[in-house]
């Protein structure tokens, strides 16, 4: 199996491309490399296509704590998806990023090896080491265009990250210590704590952009270049998911809440990204909400998958709605790009971009005949055996949503300023009708991958045209009635609940830095304020004090508080060490 | 009932070298008062010694060799001391000069 | 054979710095440095035994001892000095009498970490201390000089107590071997009371919070090769004492189920942890901010203690494989990585010309190879992913599990919190493009400082972040 050796390779080259990149004459087609790095996972992947049954494994026992890689369907879908997205953004990090490329290229190659490393990863050290390697450089990629705004949206985006890190590793430390194992297969049959579960869950949860979780989503996205938001919704929020799926132990959790617990939170996640997506303004904002909701029906996937009978096949169903929401989310990022660029484009040029914008969206709102509905067609009745609880009114809300925003999103547009050429305006758009090309074809195989499915996996298709379309129907209506009546929705600041965040953060700050300063003032004043409280009874402190301010800078009261300090110490110590026997013994040796 | 005294007054020498450690007010006391803190110690080992007829050998070979330790560190601390003196001096000298040419 | 390594690895350094203060040329140092590295790596191949010099047997004699803890810190010394030592030779603003100081700091280290006789430790302690504080004092002026006296001062004070407990130890049971003392070991207040003022003493040498106020002025004040060298092996000496006092001599008393003293180091450590942190978080120059950076990680590595004296008095297994290999690793992560950081705090600085870390925003970002060493550095002490510090914190947490203490958990874990807080601080000067914020301009012309000097700094903190390939080898094959 020639495929082996690519498990490592595989993230591997892209570290040491990025390594390469010192080099100053390897900068300059720094565009080039990033499509070069993604050879070998496209290499693998490719093997892996007719292996039958697919179940490769890989050990490097001299790694770190020893590591261990698996290709199994699962995660052959999930590198395809990882893979398409990938590609996608780095044929178009060489239109649409104009400035610091250098930079740039590494923590995108960097971000993309962490990536790279998760999907195959069969132990959570490597999971771990993935996932944090993509989260963390992913930041460079966040702030990329320093603007305050950027900036600002850089630094929400790394305090979640690090905190969702470490509560991770801490989850990840104890389940390891716990189940006395490091592979994801054993941990996904052992019986946990509640609380290490809950740390793994929670650390995972603040990626995939839970309610309350999720402010970093909407900084995030509008600020980073296209192609990294492309990134940021197509590849990395998904993880969460994923990573809950490959570190909890499904099979235990079926006997307890856990599972309803998330198709409601799956619900309310769908409702929540909508509601304040609606009232945003930026079209890329309003994305990172839709991505918001459409995590949602992922939510709400592992949810009744951990409930099935064969959860394997269930995640497969839940790994197509990845893959479909993956590849659409990532088009309808780009296309803002080169929407961005329309007016530098001949004229039936930008024809065709905004057809492909309203393929996608339509996509999105799962229109029958479409893979949005072919998957979520096949969800509900994946779901209907089990997920009985919310169903019905609840998923058809959720499509409603769906719908609503994309009809929203589509309205923005139009007002989307194209004179100005702001942060991600692409400097040669238009100018390189392949990557345009390369568009087009990631719309293609978004629309169509399905029928390939449908046929590998030997399943039928019924397109639900009722209960595809009147969502549909009524979100059309809804905003042309708002449009009609020129209603003035309520505006909501990117973020929603970061105000309330932010505002609760001066509010802390401001009493620390009182405290700080005033611990400040005492310590310049203490002994001055010691001798007026305690009169006399100070006068000797005070007076080695006053005695030493004239002798200079040589302070003296910091010699009294170290020598008191070792005393006090030793005598703790002295004492404790004894208090297991009898103090009389101090005399044994004068005897 | 020597021993008592004489083991007690060492700890009681090592607790003057910390006192005074904390109080002083010169960089000289200082460093003599840390010697006072050895010269405690050495005490105590010398009173060990004694503990035995004839005295222990052991305790002496180590205090002979704290000694030299211990003056070789003064050493230091005093050449230390004379660079403070002479840079402290060497400052005065130039806040003078500017003084002077203001 | 090796018995002639043994005394090689401190007389071969000893007799090159020797010659050195006789003969000034920085050539002289040059076979002490390399046969340095040299018997410091050769060390890790020989079988652990235990040497009576001269051939007098203990409890007369001295006798050295080399075992699995001394012989990583052995190689530690070889290779960050060596490194270190690269980096001198490049600085050409060293004074000559470094190399001899540098040379006597190596074998005080290495003899300090052979010895098995408590005096002999006082002693080597005492040789390292002078030699450390004349380093300090090689810079130049009057703040220089105020921060190697106190340090001095300090030092003392710790050796004195020290040897107050050595005095104590051999009125006890009148042997100063440390495999016949443990022997004879007996829980009893003369032993305590020997155990708490030693343990005060390697305190101060090691900068244990409340004993640490010498260290930042000393670290900061002094040569950069200097500073790198202090924090990253000097310090440990302390530590490496604390191990064996609290885990190896004084074990069947710290070991005794219902001690509490521990938790003294413990709390010590946490302390240190946050007071560090906060120093490095607000001070306004960057050496200042390493050494405080320092203080704080030190408290790591004395919590890491604290936690290992609690696992032996709930087993009576004393100091494991296990535990003695994740402290020298934790050591090895922290030395690698703080000797990297202030080397290439140390060139920025000297090409800025500034100190203040407001006014080193062009330098650093003239500067890519030592920004990227101090990220690097940062990386590791946070205990990020990929890296030796975060195999360090791993075990660390494992630790801290298997002993149910939740609160030291989640100090730790705040910890690497404040460490990327402070590391941010120098790094976001460094990476950011000036889009948005004022434009820097430099307050003074750069100075024109060789770049190999950032590339030395840079191999130090790649080592301590690749470090972590052969944490397999170090854990489980040689477990």
């Amino acid at each position: 199996m020639s495929g082996m050796h690519l498990f490592s390779t595989l993230w591997i080259w892209p570290l040491l491309l990025a390594a390469l990149l010192a080099l100053p004459a390897v900068r300059k087609g720094s565009g080039s490399l990033l499509v070069i790095a993604l050879l070998p996972g496209w290499s693998l992947w490719g093997l892996a296509w007719t292996a039958t049954p697919l179940d490769w494994h890989q050990a490097w026992s001299f790694w770190l704590l020893g590591a261990h890689w698996r290709l199994d369907a699962l995660s052959h879908a999930w590198l395809g998806l990882t893979l398409a997205v990938w590609t996608l953004a780095a044929l178009h990090s060489e239109v649409m990023v104009a400035c610091n490329r250098a930079r740039y290229a590494v923590f995108f190659l960097l971000s993309l090896s962490g990536s790279l490393l998760w999907v195959l990863a069969g132990d959570a050290v490597s999971f771990y080491l993935g996932f944090s390697l993509m989260s963390i450089s992913a930041w460079g990629l966040v702030m990329h265009e320093g603007t305050p705004k950027a900036l600002r949206a850089g630094r929400w985006y790394l305090v979640l990250a690090l905190i969702g890190e470490l509560v991770l590793f801490v989850g990840v430390v104890a389940r390891a210590a716990e189940t006395g194992t490091l592979r994801l297969a054993d941990w996904q049959a052992l019986p946990g704590t509640d609380w290490v579960l809950l740390c793994l869950w929670l650390g995972l949860a603040i990626k995939a952009g839970v309610p309350l979780l999720h402010v970093w989503l909407p900084l995030a996205h509008p600020a980073a270049p296209v192609p990294a938001s492309a990134v940021l919704s197509g590849v990395m929020i998904k993880a969460g998911v994923i990573g809950w799926w490959l570190l909890l132990p499904g099979q235990v959790l079926v006997e307890t809440h856990w599972p309803q617990a998330m198709l409601w939170l799956g619900l309310l996640t769908m409702l929540y990204g909508a509601v304040f997506g609606v009232m945003q303004t930026d079209p890329k904002t309003l994305l990172a909400y839709s991505s918001i909701s459409q995590m949602g029906w992922l939510i709400w996937g592992l949810g009744w998958v951990w409930q099935m009978g064969a959860p394997e096949v269930g995640m497969l169903w839940l790994s197509a709605f990845a893959l479909h929401h993956a590849l659409v989310k990532s088009g309808l990022f780009l296309s803002v790009g080169w929407l961005k660029a329309q007016s530098q484009m001949p004229g039936w040029q930008r024809t065709a971009t905004w057809l492909g914008v309203g393929l996608l969206a339509l996509a999105l709102a799962g229109v029958p005949l479409s893979s949005g509905d072919w998957v979520k067609t096949a969800l509900k009745v994946q779901a209907a055996g089990v997920a009985h609880q919310v169903s019905g009114v609840g998923l058809w809300l959720g499509a409603l949503a769906t719908a609503l925003l994309m009809g929203r999103f589509l309205m923005v547009l139009r007002t989307l300023d194209t004179l100005r050429p702001v942060q991600d305006a692409p400097d040669r758009a238009g100018l390189n009708p392949w990557v345009w090309l390369s568009w087009w074809l990631g719309i293609a195989t978004a629309w169509g991958w399905f029928v390939w499915q449908i046929q590998a996996w030997g399943v039928g298709y019924a397109p639900s045209w009722l209960s595809g379309l009147t969502p549909l129907f009524v979100a059309v209506l809804l905003l042309w009635v708002w449009h009609r009546l020129r209603l003035r929705g309520p505006a909501v600041a990117p973020g929603d609940v970061l105000v309330w965040y932010e505002w609760l953060w001066h509010l802390l700050a401001r009493p620390l830095h009182q405290g700080h300063l005033r611990w400040h003032h005492w310590q310049q004043s203490w002994p001055r304020r010691l001798q007026t409280w305690y009169g006399r009874v100070a006068c000797w402190f005070s007076r080695w004090h006053t005695r030493s301010a004239k002798a200079g800078r040589n302070a003296q009261s910091e010699w009294a508080w170290l020598m008191g300090a070792m005393m006090a110490l030793v005598l703790i110590l002295a004492w404790l060490l004894m208090s297991p026997f009898a103090l009389d013994r101090l005399t044994f040796w004068v005897g | 009932m020597n021993e008592v005294v004489y083991l007690y007054g060492a700890l009681g020498v090592v607790l003057i070298g910390f006192y005074g450690l904390a109080r002083a007010g010169h960089v000289l006391q200082q460093l003599l008062a840390v010697n006072v803190m050895g010269a405690g110690v050495f005490m105590l080992l010398l009173a060990l010694a004694t503990r035995h007829t004839p005295a222990d050998a052991v305790p002496q070979a180590l205090v002979l060799t704290g000694i030299v330790v211990a003056i070789s560190t003064l050493a230091l601390g005093l050449a230390l001391i004379r660079r403070l003196a002479v840079e402290a001096r060497q400052a005065e000298k130039r806040s003078d000069q500017e003084a002077l040419h203001d | 054979m090796t018995e002639w390594g043994l005394a090689a690895l401190v007389v071969w350094p000893l007799l090159w710095g020797a010659l050195t203060l006789v003969m000034p040329v920085r050539w002289a140092a040059l076979p002490g440095v390399l046969g340095g590295v040299f018997f410091g790596t050769w060390v890790l191949t020989w079988a652990p035994q235990s040497v009576a010099l001269g051939g007098w047997l203990p409890p007369l004699g001295l006798s050295w001892r080399l075992d699995g803890v001394s012989q990583f810190m052995i190689a530690l010394v070889a290779w960050v000095g060596g490194l270190s030592s690269l980096y001198a030779w490049w600085d050409r603003s060293l004074p000559s009498a470094f190399w001899g100081l540098w040379l006597g700091v190596w074998a005080a280290m290495n003899a300090l970490l052979l010895t098995a006789d408590v005096f002999h430790f006082y002693v080597t302690l005492e040789l390292l201390s002078v030699a450390a504080v004349a380093l300090v004092a090689l810079t130049p002026g009057p703040a220089a000089t105020r921060a190697a006296f106190r340090y001095l001062l300090v030092s003392l004070t710790g050796s004195m107590l020290f040897l107050l407990g050595v005095a104590l130890l051999y009125g006890r049971y009148g042997v100063l071997d440390m495999l016949l003392l443990r022997d004879a070991m007996q829980g009893d207040g003369i032993t305590a009371l020997a155990l708490a003022v030693m343990t005060l003493g390697l305190m101060a040498k090691a900068a244990v919070f409340p004993l640490h106020g010498w260290l930042p002025q000393a670290h900061a004040k002094a040569q950069t090769v200097v500073s790198a060298v202090l924090s990253a092996l000097v310090i440990k000496a302390g530590l490496y004492g604390l191990l064996r006092l609290w885990l190896d001599l004084f074990a069947p008393l710290t070991s005794q189920p219902d001690s509490q003293a521990g938790w003294v180091l413990a709390l010590l450590g946490t302390v240190a942890i946050f007071w560090g942190g906060y120093q490095a978080f607000r001070t306004p120059a960057l050496k200042p901010l390493v050494a405080w950076s320092t203080v704080a990680q030190v408290g790591v590595l004395v919590l890491a203690l604290a936690l290992m004296v609690e696992a032996t008095t709930r087993d009576s297994d004393g100091l494991t494989e296990t535990l003695w290999r994740g402290w020298v690793w934790l050591v090895a992560a922290h030395a690698l990585a703080k000797a990297g950081w202030f080397l290439a705090a140390g060139t920025v600085q000297k090409r800025a010309g500034e100190t203040r870390l407001a006014g080193l925003g062009v330098a650093l970002q003239r500067s890519p190879l030592s920004v990227f060493a101090m990220a690097l550095a940062v990386v590791s002490l946070a205990g990020l992913p990929l890296s030796m510090g975060f195999l360090g914190k791993w075990w660390l947490l494992s630790l801290a599990w298997e002993l149910q203490a939740w609160l030291w958990l989640a100090v730790s874990l705040l910890g690497s919190l404040l460490t990327l807080a402070y590391g941010w601080r120098v790094l976001n000067l460094g990476l950011s493009t000036g889009h948005g914020a004022e434009p820097l301009t430099p307050q003074a012309p750069l100075q024109t400082v060789p770049t190999r000097l950032d590339a030395v700094a840079l191999i130090l903190s790649a080592l301590s972040v690749l470090g972590a390939l052969g944490g397999y080898w170090y854990w489980e094959a040689g477990a």
